[in-house]
């Protein structure tokens, strides 16, 4: 429910007009985008290699898609990130999802030094662990994106980091 | 009939230039018609009906998936595979998934194992694969780790298996080509780097070898058969001229029969294959017929066109009746129920009936254009060699002589063929219709020695209402059944949920509902859905058996239904065998039961036209023994040398019968024309006189009809080999029967007519 004000907040101010800052940030999502790196697929399990095949589109002038597939020998399922940040480029909030039927999960987050934190609203219950993670995206090259998910389980303290995924644009 | 002869007079052979302007356009629009058919296999419309095994089937195949939607990927390497190969197939595994249609994949990389260090699940091949002492004890497990014989990982350790399975969405044919062929590039691509080769199989890249070779077959014998005809009208007829008027015909009809199948939206399948090399046999027969009538007129010193428009009168009438018992035979095939023989019945139908109007049309027409020509003029002229004539005459003369020994032998040899024939039994195997050799089955069956059989008997279960999937109960009932159907002979492997639960008591044996849920819960819908169905109420068990044919497969599902009726099952309630093999067996065999039909359906109404026609009760009842006996002798000898009846044979055999009849009628049409020239009644020198005049184009058309089928020789489909071999064995035997039996029974009928 906070996810959702967040959000709807920042969809209310894209009636704003938008300063050239916030574009330069959603606009570095734009594009199609192939992904490599690793994954823990239940969060603390193995690593596992993980590929995915993104597109990043602006459905408004400060919010962004970036919605694809991905793949591990396991089998492959649907993959969305969608950012909106608010007129300063400053403020950030996120749905990610990450299989075609699991629920999207909120993120909200900053911009910090060019990289974008995200921390996940509010925990979710995933069997006997209670979960909750941040993920940071940054852009190490023009062409480049880095994708990280430190997953923290809140019951017993323990912390992994479950995804680690370089996007490098294609076109 | 005297309307269509004077029709044919007045275009064909009075204006023989406007009906070539007309037909020429209508060539080109056929051509235009070729490029538009369409090519299936036949699989799935193969079995479509009404009858309860196909309602079965289809209500099951929407509650589990299907292993028809299946590709698997055979890798392969010439030493055990290393750390560096399985980076490659996990590359490629990633990859391949990007690929539209995909739905799912398993592979060694799906396999778990027990985690020494935390007890929990793993993935068995460890993560850094360049690891070899954790890699080689990995791969050690692996192909151990299916206690039934099902691993993905040939024991060598230089080959695994990837399947990938296709999304429900991909179950006809159309869909997934695209899909197979991005892989079969994909693996291309990344097979040749590593020195590892990809290999691609299972039932969809087979149905598209299918395909590929239904494609290959029109060209190739299409335009061997035409060729083949050239060169014995050649050898024959001893004139280049002639045998170019006499391919003229036959090949304007085949582009017209090919035309039609794309304009009229027909497909041709591993059953309409060999239908427009036959069409262009028969187009062949009868344009010989007209051939050999003009130019025997012609050596008698009649004129061009008298010599044609005779021949036109005398000649049609067979021809077209010719063409009416060939199309009767092809629509008794619409007793049959099943859409893909329905289909060859409107195509035979409508592709005989077009070829009776270009040899009734164009052949004349050929001929009054061609003799315009001095060249060709002089090489019409046929002089008779009498020395052959009368040789052939003391032949007659002789079966006229013996004409009962000849009638009764005849009859005995039919009943005697028939008492052989009667036990065969049909069969039905899918494979039937690609080459063993075709590098899709051999890959095919490499990946079954290690990776247990694609075919399945499949036993859908019922969850008793206060039972869930994962309940003990259940594992007592499926353990039960799998030992039962286990002991059932020819099983490979019976695989249920209870092996997802083996593999996960691999440490203490015991496995917790919760454990069980979580892990089903957690695989591939596609997977999921093998074991468990969509309802979520229902089971299936997967008896794993190789194809050997309808027979083994229907006693074994029988064997399979006795034993679970043995079984007092608590939690389950077990249905009926099902699954596209035993559904295809017992389809496969109502169909043969249906083709069986259809030829008595032919075998009567044949004969009793022939009567109708000419008005002669004794040409009907004359033509009943010559033409069964080619047919019932064909299917002695296919039991003699244990052949079972497949579907090919059954529809070449009744096919074959409309087509033996054509040389009994042309000598009952020159029996006819003696008969109205002479104005006498039937007599041994009447029927000597006919025969001896029609016996050298009877002859002459069933070596090129013969040679013409040879062409499926080079078919890459064994079935339609097999369909051309039986129907040239028929016509071969229908020949002599129509040149020794025939005479005699109508000597035998006239004498006791007290006509003879």
């Amino acid at each position: 429910m906070r996810g959702f004000v967040i959000f709807a907040g920042l969809l209310a101010a894209l009636t704003q007009p938008v300063p050239a800052m916030a574009k330069d940030v959603v606009q570095r999502f734009l594009g199609v985008w192939v992904g490599q790196g690793l994954v823990r697929p239940n969060g603390f399990d193995a690593l596992e290699k993980v590929r995915c095949k993104v597109k990043g589109t602006l459905t408004a002038p400060t919010q962004v898609s970036f919605v694809g597939r991905c793949a591990t020998t396991s089998g492959a399922t649907a993959f969305g990130l969608f950012v909106a940040q608010d007129e300063t480029g400053l403020l950030f909030a996120a749905k990610i999802q990450i299989s075609a039927v699991a629920t999207e999960v909120d993120f909200k987050g900053r911009n910090e030094d060019g990289q974008i934190q995200l921390l996940q609203v509010s925990p979710v219950q995933q069997e006997d662990r209670l979960l909750t993670s941040k993920v940071t995206l940054s852009f190490p090259q023009a062409r480049e994106m880095k994708m990280t998910d430190d997953i923290t389980d809140l019951n017993s303290g323990e912390t992994a980091q479950s995804l680690e995924i370089l996007f490098v644009r294609q076109d | 009939m005297n309307q269509l002869i004077r029709l044919i007079l007045f275009l064909s052979v009075d204006r023989p230039i406007r009906v070539a302007l007309v037909t020429l356009p209508i060539v080109l629009l056929a051509i235009l018609g070729i490029f538009r058919i369409n090519f299936e296999d036949g699989l799935r419309t193969m079995f479509t009906s009404d009858s309860e095994d196909f309602r079965n089937y289809a209500g099951y195949a929407q509650t589990f998936t299907q292993s028809e939607t299946d590709i698997a990927v055979l890798i392969s390497a010439n030493a055990p595979l290393t750390g560096a190969d399985f980076t490659v197939i996990e590359d490629f595994i990633l990859e391949a998934q990007f690929i539209g249609g995909i739905g799912g994949v398993y592979s060694i990389f799906n396999l778990t194992g027990r985690d020494q260090a935390t007890g929990e699940r793993a993935r068995l091949l460890p993560a850094d694969l360049t690891d070899k002492a954790a890699l080689d004890a990995a791969l050690v497990a692996a192909t151990a780790n299916s206690a039934n014989g099902l691993s993905p990982m040939s024991p060598d350790l230089r080959q695994t298996v990837v399947v990938f399975s296709l999304g429900a969405d991909m179950s006809n044919l159309t869909a997934p080509a695209t899909p197979l062929r991005d892989l079969e590039d994909l693996a291309g691509v990344t097979g040749s780097p590593g020195g590892l080769q990809f290999q691609i199989t299972g039932l969809i890249p087979i149905r598209e070898g299918i395909i590929a070779g239904l494609k290959n077959d029109q060209m190739k014998i299409n335009i061997l058969g035409a060729f083949l005809g050239f060169l014995l009208s050649l050898a024959m007829f001893r004139s280049f001229w002639v045998a170019i008027i006499n391919t003229v015909t036959p090949v304007t009809a085949l582009i017209f029969c090919l035309g039609s199948f794309g304009w009229l939206g027909l497909s041709i399948n591993a059953l309409t294959n060999a239908l427009p090399v036959l069409i262009l046999v028969l187009a062949s027969s009868d344009a010989i017929h007209l051939t050999f009538d003009i130019r025997r007129r012609l050596g008698r010193g009649e004129d061009q066109t008298s010599a044609i428009k005779n021949a036109v009168i005398d000649i049609a009438p067979p021809c077209v009746l010719t063409s009416l018992t060939t199309i009767l035979a092809f629509a008794s095939l619409f007793y049959s129920g099943s859409p893909i023989v329905q289909d060859l019945a409107l195509a035979g139908t409508a592709g005989v009936f077009l070829a009776m109007l270009v040899v009734l049309f164009v052949h004349p027409c050929v001929f009054a254009l061609a003799s315009t020509i001095p060249a060709v003029r002089r090489a019409l002229p046929l002089i008779e060699d009498q020395t052959k004539a009368r040789a052939a005459g003391r032949v007659q003369a002789y079966t006229i002589r013996n004409f009962r020994t000849i009638t009764y032998g005849g009859v005995a040899l039919c009943l005697g063929a028939l008492v052989i024939l009667l036990p065969i039994q049909p069969e039905y195997r899918f494979m039937e219709n690609i080459e063993k050799t075709h590098p899709v089955v051999q890959v095919l069956e490499q990946v079954e020695q290690f990776s247990g059989p694609i075919n399945s008997i499949n036993i859908p279960l019922g969850l008793a209402q206060r039972y869930e999937a994962t309940a003990p109960e259940v594992a007592e009932d499926l353990a039960k059944l799998t030992k039962a159907l286990g002991n059932v002979p020819g099983v490979r492997a019976v695989v249920s949920l209870n092996d997802v639960r083996a593999l996960l008591a691999d440490g203490d044996g015991v496995v917790s509902q919760q454990e069980l849920a979580k892990t089903i819960e957690a695989m591939p819908q596609r997977l999921r859905n093998r074991l468990i169905g969509a309802d979520g109420r229902s089971l299936q068990v997967i008896v794993m058996v190789p194809d050997q044919g309808s027979q083994i497969v229907a006693t074994q599902a029988q064997q399979m239904a006795d034993e679970i009726a043995k079984l007092d099952l608590r939690a389950t309630v077990a249905g009926a065998p099902t699954g596209f093999l035993v559904m295809s067996s017992s389809l496969a065999d109502d169909m043969i039961g249906q083709l069986t039909i259809s030829f008595l359906i032919a075998a009567l109404a044949c004969p009793a036209l022939i009567g109708f026609w000419y008005g002669r009760l004794d040409f009907g009842l004359a033509a009943i023994v010559p033409n069964i006996l080619p047919i019932v002798f064909a299917g002695a000898c296919l039991t003699v040398f244990d052949y079972d009846i497949q579907i090919t044979s059954a529809l070449a055999l009744t096919i074959a019968f409309g087509i033996a009849l054509d040389d009994s009628i042309h000598v009952f049409n020159r029996l006819h024309l003696q008969t109205q020239l002479d104005g006498e009644k039937m007599s041994d020198r009447l029927i000597n006189a006919a025969m001896t005049k029609v016996r050298p184009v009877l002859i002459v058309t069933t070596v090129i009809l013969s040679a013409g089928l040879f062409a499926t020789l080079i078919s890459e489909m064994p079935m339609i080999r097999f369909f051309g071999m039986l129907c040239v064995g028929t016509f071969v035997m229908a020949l002599l029967s129509d040149l020794i039996l025939l005479p005699a029974i109508l000597t035998w009928l006239g004498r006791n007519r007290g006509e003879a």
